[in-house]
């Protein structure tokens, strides 16, 4: 199992920062002043203190940082003023590297406060597994999976809502999908869209040779009808309707409910409640995810096209590319690989169980966010 | 009805045995499914009944009773007894509502209807509000009746939707059955808002009072203080015996109410004619009396009521026009929130508006307050 580390800060990168922090200190600075001046009109008092509220949490950790650095200072003039006194030395000596971990702890706590966030960390998904190659031992791979997200949620305190699911003959699931909610949950799990690979011998295998097949996991984040403007013009929303000239004639229990979005023709059914009422919310659920997907995806391009152009060694990952090979579990070796960090897990029915995930996604968002330091650190280089 | 192929009956042996009576009723494979997926989570709801036997913890009773209680509601459910009435309720709306054998169970195109009816009263709702304030004063509320009510849902449902946008209503349901009344007045205080007034009582709507002053609903209105009708709707029987006999599903005619379905044959009106005419006016029997209480009793500024088909909602469309005391009517398919797909057709002289996609499904009529209130 490979160690995670909290990443190290290079001094290039100390100084990039640096020059950072002063900028946002001078904009606070002149933010206090502009507030306290008696002429300022109320549009601008508001929009000053809105920017400021923006920056205190980043204030607050910058000031802790430089009454420890003006602690460094100190510690460092006292030491050599007193070169002699040895029982002054040993002390200062020690107080100073206890100084200098705790403004390496800020430094790392800033740099991450200043890092681009991806705006939809904090919000809900709605996660797809979907059976691939492999017929029948693909959907109760999918099956499995698709537990393993439930277990892993249910640890978290997050709320898994079942769906829609499709089973197979077998009773494993050609298509599954969940609505998670809970703190961060996109931000978590966003790394686990791709296709996810399994090595193993199927039950239905009678030889007892591995098969080799595959599901892809789709992590959508949620959206609502505000946040993909959706109008009612845009959709059509179709009921089951009974042969015969229905109502009083016909007593039907068929809820299912199909919402097609008119300028994308992209449709959603749902029929596994009771109530048509929550087949179409459920429905008008998985559909805004969708759309907004397509949205995030379209502006992340643009945006990975423009970094790329300023920037060309730097990868991606974490793309959502669905069609992207992420993870391999090999059964027989007791082993789960994930291959963009490069990590192998040994204990795999832990991670089956939903317990070790967090070695792999803790490992991406690491990279993640090295990635964005890295880009960080490119990017005011050009400015 | 269409064989069953071998190779479904196969396919869902394999799945689980119990979709192989399942679909003997419900047809399709995901159809039995889900039914078989809720009848499992409404035996898994039940408390299980202590059994002297089982003081032990292990919990092996509960289990055989449970499957045992499963199999029992999957060979009635194979037998054709909706599974509304093995499961104990029906959605209707939002409105998650009882039912129970003896009473109609609610059907998906009346809620739909509904919930076109009050959006478009919920889009007016100022003008709705101060029509209130002005006719009737401070703290006034939307009156409706219903009549042949059965679970009491086209009431409550509507109720609820105008509670949502701050119109208080106060609903009265009728209808002959004491079984229906029973049912509604529980589903009333399980459902309806605290400071929702609803009520539902006991009547015939064709009785005529003996000493001929005042009609029974006339006198019941006046006990409950309602004798200012606004809104008057109505989904009462309108399925022709023959239509009956030829053009419903098993098991709404194994299972379901006659009461609620086919009007029952009370005099000799339609003697004469041929043999279909007389059918079609025996399905309409209820129509040309709701649209008399409705003239001479109360005097809604809007009525509502469900029909059929197409045919059975131009016949009283024109019923209505001719009674010469709507400003507008219109006819409303099942989906009339699909508003962009209108037709006109010819009824007794007039053209009249079918809104929506599907099947003819609802009339409704308005007089010129009503006109505004229903922004049409
Ligand atoms: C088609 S059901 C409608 C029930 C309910 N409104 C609904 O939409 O589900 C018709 C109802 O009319 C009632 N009914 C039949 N004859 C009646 C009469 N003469 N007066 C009042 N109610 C009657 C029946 O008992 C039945 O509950």
């Amino acid at each position: 199992m490979t160690e995670v580390h909290q990443p190290q800060l290079s001094p290039d990168l100390v100084r990039i920062m640096e020059r950072r922090l002063s900028a946002i200190e001078h904009r606070s600075a002149s933010l206090h002043n502009l507030i306290n001046q008696p002429e300022a009109s109320p549009a601008e008092y508001a929009r000053a203190n809105k920017e400021l509220r923006k920056l205190s949490g980043c204030m607050d950790l910058i000031s802790h940082l430089r009454t420890k650095q003006k602690e460094i200072d100190g510690l460092k003039s006292l030491m050599s003023e007193c070169p002699e006194d040895k029982d002054m030395l040993d002390m200062a000596t020690e107080e100073l590297s206890q100084a200098i971990e705790e403004e390496k702890r800020l430094q790392s706590l800033l740099l991450k406060s200043l890092l681009p966030k991806d705006d939809a960390d904090e919000r809900d998904s709605i996660l797809e597994v979907r059976a691939g190659t492999g017929g029948e031992e693909a959907s109760l791979f999918a099956m499995d999976v698709f537990k393993m997200y439930e277990r892993y949620s249910q640890k978290r305190g997050w709320k898994f809502e079942i769906v829609d699911i499709a089973e197979s003959d077998l009773r494993g699931y050609k298509e599954a999908s969940a609505a998670i909610s809970g703190v961060g949950v996109f931000g978590k799990l966003k790394f686990e869209s791709g296709v996810h690979r399994v090595q193993r011998v199927p039950v239905t295998e009678k030889s007892g040779r591995v098969h080799t097949s595959a599901v892809s996991v789709a992590i959508l984040p949620q959206a609502d009808e505000v946040d993909v403007q959706l109008r009612n013009e845009d959709l059509r929303i179709d009921t089951y309707r009974s042969g015969g000239s229905g109502g009083q004639h016909a007593n039907t229990t068929n809820s299912a409910v199909r919402i097609t979005h008119i300028p994308t023709g992209m449709t959603v059914a749902i029929q596994d409640e009771r109530s048509q009422h929550m087949n179409k919310a459920k429905a008008l659920k998985v559909l805004c995810a969708k759309l907004y997907e397509i949205e995030r995806s379209r502006i992340q391009i643009s945006r990975s096209k423009l970094r790329s152009e300023q920037n060309p060694s730097l990868e991606q990952i974490g793309s959502g590319d669905r069609s992207e090979r992420i993870r391999t579990y090999n059964f027989p070796q007791g082993r789960v690989t994930d291959h963009r960090v490069g990590i192998t897990h040994h204990a795999i029915d832990d991670v089956m169980q939903g317990g070790n995930l967090d070695v792999f996604i803790d490992a991406l968002l690491l990279q993640q966010e090295m990635d964005a330091i890295a880009s960080f650190s490119s990017s005011i280089d050009t400015s | 009805m269409p064989r069953l192929s071998y190779e479904l009956l196969h396919h869902a042996r394999r799945i689980d045995p119990l979709l192989i009576p399942l679909l003997h009723t419900c047809r399709s494979l995901p159809s039995a499914e889900n039914e078989l997926r809720w009848l499992r989570e409404h035996v898994a709801s039940l408390n299980t009944p202590r059994h002297p036997l089982a003081s032990n913890a292990s919990g092996v009773l509960p289990n055989a009773w449970r499957r045992h209680r499963l199999e029992r509601l999957v060979t009635a459910r194979s037998r054709g007894t909706p599974l509304q009435y093995l499961l104990g309720t029906e959605f209707f709306g939002d409105l998650e509502l009882k039912v129970r054998p003896g009473v109609l169970i609610p059907r998906r195109e009346t809620a739909v209807a509904i919930e076109n009816l009050a959006s478009l009263l919920r889009a007016n709702g100022k003008v709705l509000r101060s029509y209130l304030l002005e006719a009737r004063g401070d703290g006034s509320r939307l009156n409706i009746l219903d009549l042949c009510t059965g679970t009491g849902c086209i009431p409550l449902l509507l109720q609820r939707l105008m509670r949502h946008v701050g119109i208080p209503t106060q609903i009265l349901g009728i209808d002959i059955s004491p079984k229906a009344v029973a049912l509604a007045r529980e589903n009333g205080s399980h459902v309806a808002h605290v400071k929702d007034i609803c009520s539902f009582d006991r009547g015939d709507i064709f009785a005529e009072s003996s000493t001929k002053s005042t009609s029974p609903l006339e006198s019941l209105l006046a006990t409950k203080q309602m004798t200012n009708i606004d809104i008057l709707v109505s989904n009462p029987p309108y399925v022709s015996p023959r239509q009956y006999l030829h053009h419903t599903e098993r098991s709404v005619r194994n299972f379901e109410p006659k009461l609620a379905l086919v009007p029952v044959r009370r005099s000799t009106l339609w003697t004469s004619g041929d043999a279909e005419e007389n059918d079609n006016r025996h399905g309409d029997a209820f129509y040309p009396r709701l649209l008399q209480i409705a003239n001479t009793i109360i005097k809604p500024k809007v009525f509502w009521c469900e029909v059929g088909d197409l045919a059975q909602a131009e016949r009283v469309a024109a019923m209505a026009v001719d009674t010469a005391a709507w400003d507008g009517v219109q006819i409303w398919a099942d989906e009339p929130a699909f508003a962009s797909t209108v037709q006109h057709k010819e009824v007794s002289g007039n053209a009249i508006k079918l809104v929506g996609e599907g099947h003819g499904r609802s009339v409704i009529c308005w007089r010129d307050e009503g006109r505004a209130w229903l922004g049409l």
